[in-house]
């Protein structure tokens, strides 16, 4: 279990379910967008800041003829998200 | 989602994030199981094969399994590596461990004067073993990721 430390990257709106959703599995740009109800570049802007922030890698695929995005947590990312969530749980208790 | 979201408000994101993740890697098609059990029964079965149909078939298994695997992350826009979580990676690890036992004991059978008929035996109980792990693993994994922090 992390440590409990807020993580004002992987709180912004968006970005929490983006982690949440990666902390799970990787997955293809277009299930992200869709799974957050975000557009493509509001998306891209959150994806720019969590992979800045070494939270996310970006990995590119050939298929069908063109290329697909895939996201996927780096470990520095599962970390923050971790002590992020754990923070969370501290301060739901809290206010319980 | 704003930016003052209570903790509350923010661990039912958490939640309902990983749950639409959960539904869609629960996806198990029949020609998932049929193409995942088919290739792995070619790859052990093949291997007590006289040459070059061993290697022949390790290359038609890892085609098909190619195939299937990018067609079902096509249909479902994710993807784990198998060896990747924590507790489900020890059935992918031990079933690995089965199959090479199994292609072992195929290339006995077949190259070292076994039944003629062992090697497609052994690859078809590699392939129903193969797909009864694949269950295995996704509940496992299904069940870690509720339980993730």
């Amino acid at each position: 279990m992390s440590a409990p430390v807020f993580d004002a990257v992987v709180h912004a709106p968006g970005r929490l379910q983006i982690c949440a959703l990666l902390s799970a599995a990787e997955a293809e740009f277009a299930t992200v967008r869709d799974a957050i109800g975000v557009s493509d570049s509001v998306l891209s802007k959150h994806v720019k800041i969590l992979e800045e922030a070494g939270y996310v890698a970006v990995r590119k695929a050939p298929f069908g003829g063109r290329q697909r995005t895939w996201l996927s947590l780096t470990a520095a990312g599962r970390k923050a998200f971790g002590a992020h969530v754990a923070e969370l749980n501290r301060l739901a208790a809290l206010t319980l | 989602m704003s930016d003052h979201q209570s903790p509350q408000e923010a661990l039912e994101a958490i939640r309902r994030t990983r749950e639409d993740v959960r539904r869609r890697m629960s996806h198990s098609p029949w020609w998932y199981d049929l193409g995942f059990g088919g290739a792995v029964a070619v790859m052990v079965g093949g291997q007590g094969a006289p040459m070059p149909f061993g290697p022949i078939s390790t290359a038609v298994g890892l085609a098909v399994i190619a195939v299937i695997v990018r067609k079902w992350t096509d249909r479902t826009g994710v993807w784990i590596n198998g060896y990747q979580p924590k507790r489900a990676r020890w059935v992918a690890f031990g079933l690995a461990a089965v199959m090479v036992g199994l292609m072992v004991g195929a290339v006995a059978c077949g190259r070292l004067g076994g039944p003629a008929w062992g090697p497609a035996v052994i690859g078809a109980v590699a392939g129903v073993l193969a797909v009864i792990a694949s269950r295995i693993w996704t509940r496992v994994y299904l069940a870690e990721t509720r339980d993730l922090p």
